[in-house]
């Protein structure tokens, strides 16, 4: 598509002209502000011809320097826009410039109130980092940003969601206080709605796990909670697992333990998570050798 | 009385020779009735032997089958309701977005009253006299249409699912099922009182009974789920409605206030 792309590049070395112009004196007397419109107009249909002929980085520069224009335009939200518009081109290749874009755009939404896109914004860069560039403590921090501001808005759903990876991560990380403290607090706050009161049970299963790898009769604890909690948790399999878990770890009966963990999953798929906590927990076994 | 004589010398029974216990063995199998003719029915008996071989080893093959079977499926629903539920969160967030929406869309309107009689302010001098004479009262506009209706929507089916998903608690299963009147015809709900050694055959449907167990308390979890599911789409659907209607006329108003704008300004 060098066809697109050369198009875009004459639009952008117009752009620049326009800019240039109106510099002049009576330019910014007389057309100063529509010079700089159909600037920004130039840049932006630019900025769309490179993402036809997939020039990511080019795109998102065109992006960028319109926002710029916008700003200094003082069209705060047409700028944040383009801030969003070309941190996606940016997504494709350069990961931190598109962290970067986001962030500027952060804080112009910020500035203006618009706390719930704001907060979308943080979850796009947290997501960012769980998925790009691997890097655990920035996305936990940035989701938990996300989470206030949804708190804030009163968006319960959103902010528990984003509490949840920030659970998940705490745990990976192994900061099991913090990780506990979230998935107590989800859990309770769903048994009070009846939509969501089924997946109380999941949080309550995670929680107690965080519980195992920590300490084994905080754990016992725990789950006598869950259970006065929510009655039905102590029917489900993973109360029963639970349990039979805290049963062989007392024992320090390693094959005990594999063989309950596999006839659950012989039921029901335990994804990664689970697999490396319980990984740990079983680590704990080995390095408590029987001192009695 | 049989005519053999096992005593050898009747005419002189306090010999002291012992009947041997040989000859007394030998005497008594010879004594038995003669057997049929050994080849045939050992052939005959074989073969059944075999049949029955074969139909225990079905019977296993069967109960095996059965049984993973079970296990499958109790796997299966267990997914199914993993897949509720976060069908359920996904739509408890989205009546919060609906609900947001909603309130920002009544913002909207009445700012957009706010604008119009500005503009008749603008319009004409007239109409400015009147909107300065009843100015004062419109600083706080009514919250039109404020969308009561949906905040108690929220409570009421709730309280209605509440009182249904309670009655789901761990008892219910177990007494239906002991109620079931085929429960009853298999005399199953007595408690087995013979602790005998359970057959392979008893303690499979021991299991296979545990495990249809299992899968009554996810089918009943996942009824209950999917009719809590259906009655929030109700409400939500309402909401959209509501919000549809509330986009329409902001965006009448608009085009409307859009036009006289154009105009005033001379375009």
């Amino acid at each position: 598509m060098a066809d697109n792309e050369q198009k875009a590049m004459q639009l952008i070395a117009e752009a620049e002209k326009k800019l240039n112009s109106s510099k002049s004196f009576l330019g910014s007397l007389f057309g100063g502000s529509s010079k700089v419109e159909e600037a920004v107009d130039c840049y932006l249909r630019a900025a769309n011809l490179f993402k036809m002929a997939k020039k990511w980085a080019q795109a998102g520069q065109a992006f960028c320097s319109a926002a710029q224009l916008h700003l200094k335009a003082g069209v705060r939200h047409d700028a944040a826009t383009n801030f969003v518009d070309a941190s996606n081109c940016y997504k494709k290749c350069d990961p931190n410039e598109a962290v970067s874009c986001l962030l500027k755009a952060i804080e112009i939404y910020t500035d203006m109130g618009r706390f719930t896109v704001a907060a979308k914004q943080h979850q796009n860069i947290a997501e960012l980092y769980e998925t790009e560039c691997v890097d655990l403590a920035r996305a936990m921090q940035h989701y938990e940003q996300a989470a206030d501001y949804f708190r804030g808005e009163e968006s319960t759903s959103s902010a528990n969601k984003c509490m949840l990876k920030l659970a998940q991560y705490a745990a990976q990380l192994e900061h099991y206080d913090k990780a506990i403290q979230i998935y107590e607090q989800i859990a309770k706050s769903s048994l009070d709605n009846s939509l969501l009161k089924y997946s109380a049970k999941e949080y309550m299963f995670r929680a107690a796990l965080c519980h195992l790898c920590v300490d084994i009769l905080n754990a016992q604890h725990a789950v006598e909670k869950y259970c006065a909690l929510y009655p039905a948790f102590a029917d489900t399999r993973e109360c029963k697992l639970i349990k039979e878990l805290i049963e062989h770890l007392e024992e320090q009966n390693i094959d005990a333990f594999t063989e309950a963990v596999k006839t659950y999953d012989s039921i029901s798929r335990l994804d990664q998570w689970y697999t490396s906590m319980l990984v740990r927990i079983k680590k704990q076994i080995n390095d408590n050798p029987d001192l009695r | 009385m049989s005519g053999h004589k096992y005593i050898s010398n009747t005419n002189n029974l306090f010999e002291d020779e012992d009947v041997d216990d040989d000859t007394f063995v030998n005497s008594y199998a010879a004594r038995r009735p003669p057997p049929k003719p050994q080849t045939q029915t050992s052939s005959y008996m074989a073969d059944l032997e075999r049949q029955r071989q074969t139909m225990l080893q079905k019977q296993k093959e069967i109960e095996q089958r059965t049984l993973d079977s079970s296990s499958r499926s109790i796997g299966l629903l267990r997914e199914s309701e993993q897949i509720g539920i976060a069908t359920a969160e996904e739509l408890a967030r989205q009546r919060e977005q609906l609900q947001n929406t909603s309130r920002r869309l009544d913002d909207i309107n009445t700012n957009l009253t706010y604008s119009q009689k500005h503009l008749n302010g603008i319009k004409s001098v007239f109409y400015g006299f009147k909107n300065y004479l009843s100015g004062k009262s419109d600083q706080t506009p009514p919250k039109s249409q404020a969308s009561p209706s949906s905040i108690s929507s929220k409570p009421g089916p709730s309280n209605k699912l509440d009182e249904t998903l309670d009655g789901f608690g761990g008892s219910t299963p177990i007494d239906r099922f002991s109620s079931h009147p085929t429960t009853r015809l298999r005399g199953l709900d007595q408690e087995e009182s013979t602790v005998a050694p359970m057959s392979d055959t008893q303690r499979i449907n021991k299991m296979l009974d545990a495990n249809l167990d299992e899968m009554v308390h996810h089918i009943s979890r996942l009824k209950g789920l999917g009719m809590a599911l259906g009655e929030e789409i109700e409400t939500q659907n309402h909401l959209i409605d509501e919000i549809s209607d509330k986009a329409d006329t902001a965006d009448i108003k608009i085009g409307h206030q859009n036009k006289q704008m154009n105009k005033l300004l001379g375009k």
